[in-house]
C-alpha cells in the first residue's frame, strides 16, 4: 500500500481506505470461524472423553517393554472375569445369578479369561488380531519385570493385585482406593507379561469386567451371531454360562451375548472356541456398529461412550481421536482374528494348562507385525559364515539372554562377542529353549550373521525383530549353546522333539503365511456375521 | 497483514518522541536514525510484527518435529509468545492483524505441517477425524495465544498510562522551575 501521511499529534486520522476494512473484516471473520469451529469440537470432545477410567500401568510396563519401531498400534483387549465393580464391592447376587450366568461373586477372582491383542499397522494394511489362550501357561510377570514364576497366563493380574494388597494396606490404603490400586498392580503384571510372551510393545490396552461387558451388549443389542452347531451349556452351580443356541444365526439380548462368549463346555474344542466366539462376538458388533452408522453419529456413540466411562478401564496414554481415525481399518473388513497355538495340554500345579512354546509364539507375531520385513532368511548356513579370525566385525550392540538352564552362559558369550570387537549391551535370562537363536533389529543383518558364524555353524540363520532396536542383535542360548554350539553336532532346527515344528527360527520364517499353526480357523471382521462352533 | 507490519511502537512513546510519520502500509527501507550518544551499528533491532506472529510459531512447530513430539508444547509455548508479543510490538491500527492472527497462525501450522511433514490419510471418513483432531488439539493453543495478545494489550495500556503519568509530572515540574520569578520592583 501507498505510505500515506499521518498526523499524529492534530487533526484527524485519514479514512481507512475500503479495501483495507474489507480486509480486517475478512480476517476477523476467518479468525472467529475458526476459534469457534475448534472450540466447539474441543468442547464436544472433552465432554465426550471426560470421565473415562484411566489406567497408568502402561507407562510402568512400558519400562521393560521392546523399543517402538514404528507407528503401528498394538492394543490389547483385556476380558477380566471378575463379579465386582471397580470399586471391589461384590455386584448383587441375583445380577449375578440371573442376569450373568456367572456363579457367585466369590468365582472367578481376577483372571483375565480374554487377552486379544490387535496389531494396526501404521499404513492402513491389515489388522492383525491374536486371541491368547487363557490358560497358557508362560513364565507370568509382575509389572516392574520381576518374575511370578510360570502359571497359566490369566493369573498374572489376579496374583500380582494379591500381592499388591497387603503391602498397600499396610501403608493404610483402604476400600475403594485398594481395590483401584492393587488393580493396577494387576493391569502391569498383565501387560508386562504379555509383551514378554509376544515379544512386542503395548501401546493401549482396554480392559473391561462382566459387567462392563454386559453393560455394553445392552447398548448393543439385539445381537445377531452365527453358530455352526446347535448348542447348550446350563447354568449350575456356577459352572455353565447358561447358553441355549440353535445352529445358524441367533439374535442375542445382553445375557445371551454373555452366554456366548463365555460358553466352554460342549464345545468341539473346549475352552479354545471360546476365543473364537469370542473374535465372532466382535466382528458381529462391529458389523452391526457400521450397518447402523454409529461411527458417524456422536449422538448414538455419546449413549456408548457412557457406559465405556462407568465399565472400561483405558490406559492414561490413550487418545480416543487417534483411535477414531483407526476406525475405519476396523471397520473396513481388514480385521482377521487368529487364537495363536498351542502345543498340548497338561497338568501344572494340578491344573490343566496348554503348553506353548513361547519361542514359536514370538516368530508368528514377528511375521505378521514385522515392522521391515527383511528378506526371509534361508535356512543355509552358509549365509551365517564366521567371521574371519582378526577381521573387523560390523559394529553393534549385542544383548545376551540366557535360555540354556546354564547359569553364567549369557554373560560368558557376551564377553567372547565383546572380544571380537562388538559392543556389549544387556544380558538376562529367556524362556528355555533347545536352540540358540540370533535376531537382529534395524540395519543390524550383516552383523547378525557374523554373530551367528561367530557362535557356531550350529546355530540358526539370523531373523530380523522389529521388536529389536536399531543396530543392536540379540542372542537367546539354547540348551545347544550349553553343549557347545560351536561344535558341528548341535541340534539342526526343526529336529525331531521339537513341539509343532517350532525347533528353528530358520525354518519358520521360510513357512508361507497361511502355513501358520494357529489354533482353529480364522475369523474374519468387517465381512458380515461370522459362523463359529 | 499490512497494518501490523508498521512501525512498532507504543503510542505514548510515539507520542512522546519525535517520530517519523507513519502509514498502516510498510514503510520503505531507510537507514534508522541514529540517536545521539550512541555508537553507529549499535542500534537495537526491533522485530517486525509479522516476523514474529509467523516465524516463533513455525520454529517451536520444526523444534517439535526434531524432538519427535509434533505440535507439542514448543509449539504452545512459542505461538502464545509470540502472540503476546506482536501485541506490545504493534501499532493501534496493527491491532486489527495481530489479534486475529493466533487462531489463523495455529490453524495454518497444523494443517501444513502435518500435511508437509507427516503422511496424513484425508481419504474417506479420516478426512474428518483428521481435521476434527487438529482443531481439538489446536484449540487450547489459538485461546491461549489470544489470551496471551489481549493481556499483553492490557499490560501495554498500563504501562503507557504510567509512562504518561511520569512524562507528565516531569513536565509539570520543569515548568515550575521555569515560571519566572518577578523582579521586584527597585524603584516602586
Amino acid at each position: 500500500m501507498a505510505e500515506r501521511p499521518r498526523n499524529h499529534l492534530g487533526g484527524r486520522p485519514p479514512a481507512t481506505p475500503p479495501l483495507l476494512k474489507a480486509g480486517r473484516i475478512a480476517m476477523a471473520t476467518a479468525s472467529a470461524g475458526v476459534l469457534l469451529v475448534s472450540g466447539v469440537s474441543w468442547f464436544t470432545y472433552n465432554s465426550l472423553v471426560d470421565g473415562l477410567n484411566t489406567s497408568d500401568a502402561l507407562s510402568v510396563a512400558q519400562r521393560h517393554a521392546p523399543p517402538k519401531l514404528d507407528n503401528s498400534i498394538n492394543l490389547l483387549l483385556i476380558g477380566l472375569d471378575s463379579r465386582k465393580d471397580m470399586n471391589g464391592n461384590d455386584l448383587p447376587k441375583q445380577f449375578v445369578e440371573q442376569d450373568l450366568h456367572a456363579g457367585s461373586s466369590d468365582i472367578g477372582g481376577y483372571n483375565t479369561n480374554t487377552l486379544i491383542m490387535l496389531h494396526i499397522p501404521a499404513n492402513g494394511g491389515k489388522v492383525q488380531a491374536f486371541s491368547i489362550p487363557r490358560d497358557d501357561y508362560v513364565e507370568t510377570l509382575n509389572g516392574d519385570g520381576s518374575s511370578q514364576g510360570h502359571h497359566k497366563i490369566k493369573e498374572a493380574y489376579g496374583l500380582a493385585k494379591a500381592a499388591a494388597e497387603p503391602r498397600l494396606k499396610a501403608s493404610g490404603v483402604s476400600g475403594a482406593d485398594l481395590e483401584q490400586q492393587s488393580r493396577e498392580a494387576g493391569r502391569e503384571a498383565t501387560l508386562a507379561t504379555v509383551q514378554q510372551f509376544l515379544g512386542i510393545r503395548i501401546d493401549h490396552f482396554a480392559e473391561v469386567n462382566l459387567l462392563g461387558f454386559y453393560d455394553i451388549a445392552k447398548v448393543v443389542q439385539p445381537i445377531t451371531v452365527c453358530l455352526k452347531h446347535a448348542t447348550k451349556d446350563p447354568a449350575m452351580t456356577g459352572q455353565g454360562s447358561g447358553a441355549d443356541f440353535h445352529a445358524g444365526y441367533n439374535t442375542l439380548d445382553a445375557a445371551q451375548a454373555l452366554a456366548f462368549v463365555r460358553q466352554r463346555h460342549n464345545l468341539t474344542n473346549g475352552d479354545l472356541d471360546r476365543t473364537h466366539r469370542q473374535q465372532a462376538f466382535i466382528s458381529s458388533v462391529m458389523y452391526k456398529l457400521k450397518q447402523e452408522g454409529l461411527f458417524g453419529d456422536l449422538g448414538k456413540m455419546q449413549g456408548l461412550l457412557d457406559v465405556v466411562k462407568k465399565d472400561v478401564v483405558l490406559d492414561a496414554q490413550w487418545n480416543i481421536l487417534d483411535f477414531a481415525q483407526q476406525v475405519p481399518n476396523l471397520t473396513g473388513g481388514k480385521v482377521v482374528f487368529n487364537t495363536l497355538p498351542i502345543q498340548g495340554f497338561a497338568t501344572r500345579n494340578g491344573e490343566s494348562v496348554n503348553l506353548v512354546d513361547a519361542t514359536q509364539i514370538q516368530r508368528i507375531i514377528q511375521r505378521l507385525t514385522a515392522h521391515d520385513p527383511s528378506p526371509e532368511p534361508t535356512p543355509s548356513s552358509s549365509s551365517a559364515a564366521p567371521a574371519p579370525a582378526g577381521a573387523p566385525v560390523t559394529p553393534a550392540t549385542v544383548d545376551v539372554l540366557n535360555g540354556s538352564g546354564v547359569t553364567g552362559l549369557a554373560a560368558e558369550k557376551q564377553k567372547t562377542l565383546v572380544d571380537a570387537g562388538w559392543s556389549p549391551g544387556r544380558t538376562g535370562n529367556a524362556t528355555a529353549r533347545a536352540h540358540t537363536v540370533v535376531r537382529y533389529g534395524a540395519g543390524a543383518q550383516k552383523a547378525a550373521k557374523e554373530v551367528a558364524g561367530k557362535l557356531g555353524g550350529g546355530t540358526a540363520a539370523p531373523t530380523a525383530s522389529s521388536a529389536l532396536a536399531a543396530g543392536h542383535v540379540e542372542v537367546i542360548l539354547g540348551k545347544d549353546a550349553a553343549a557347545g554350539a560351536g561344535s558341528a553336532g548341535a541340534a539342526a532346527p526343526g529336529a525331531p522333539g521339537a513341539p509343532g515344528g517350532s525347533g528353528g527360527s530358520g525354518a519358520g520364517s521360510a513357512e508361507p503365511a497361511s502355513s501358520i499353526p494357529f489354533q482353529g480357523s480364522a475369523v474374519d471382521m468387517g465381512k458380515g456375521i461370522p459362523c463359529v462352533d | 497483514m499490512p497494518e501490523q507490519l508498521a512501525q512498532p511502537q507504543p503510542e505514548s512513546a510515539r507520542q512522546h518522541r519525535t517520530a517519523p510519520p507513519r502509514s498502516e502500509s510498510p514503510p520503505p527501507r531507510r537507514q534508522p536514525e541514529r540517536q545521539p550518544g550512541r555508537p553507529p551499528g549499535r542500534s537495537p533491532v526491533r522485530p517486525r510484527t509479522g516476523w514474529v506472529l509467523l516465524a516463533l510459531p513455525v520454529f517451536g512447530a520444526a523444534l517439535d518435529e526434531v524432538i519427535g513430539s509434533p505440535l507439542g508444547l514448543l509449539f504452545a509455548l512459542c505461538t502464545v509468545l509470540a502472540s503476546a508479543w506482536a501485541a506490545l510490538l504493534t501499532t493501534r491500527r496493527g491491532l486489527w492483524w495481530v489479534l486475529p492472527a493466533p487462531p489463523l497462525v495455529v490453524a495454518a501450522v497444523t494443517v501444513l505441517s502435518q500435511l508437509l511433514l507427516h503422511d496424513v490419510d484425508l481419504s474417506g471418513t479420516k478426512l474428518a477425524t483428521t481435521a476434527l483432531k487438529w482443531a481439538v488439539t489446536g484449540f487450547p493453543v489459538m485461546a491461549f495465544s489470544l489470551l496471551a495478545a489481549v493481556s499483553a494489550l492490557g499490560l501495554r495500556q498500563v504501562l503507557v498510562r504510567r509512562v504518561a503519568v511520569r512524562s507528565g509530572r516531569a513536565a509539570r515540574a520543569v515548568e515550575a522551575r521555569q515560571v519566572p520569578v518577578p523582579r521586584r520592583n527597585h524603584h516602586g
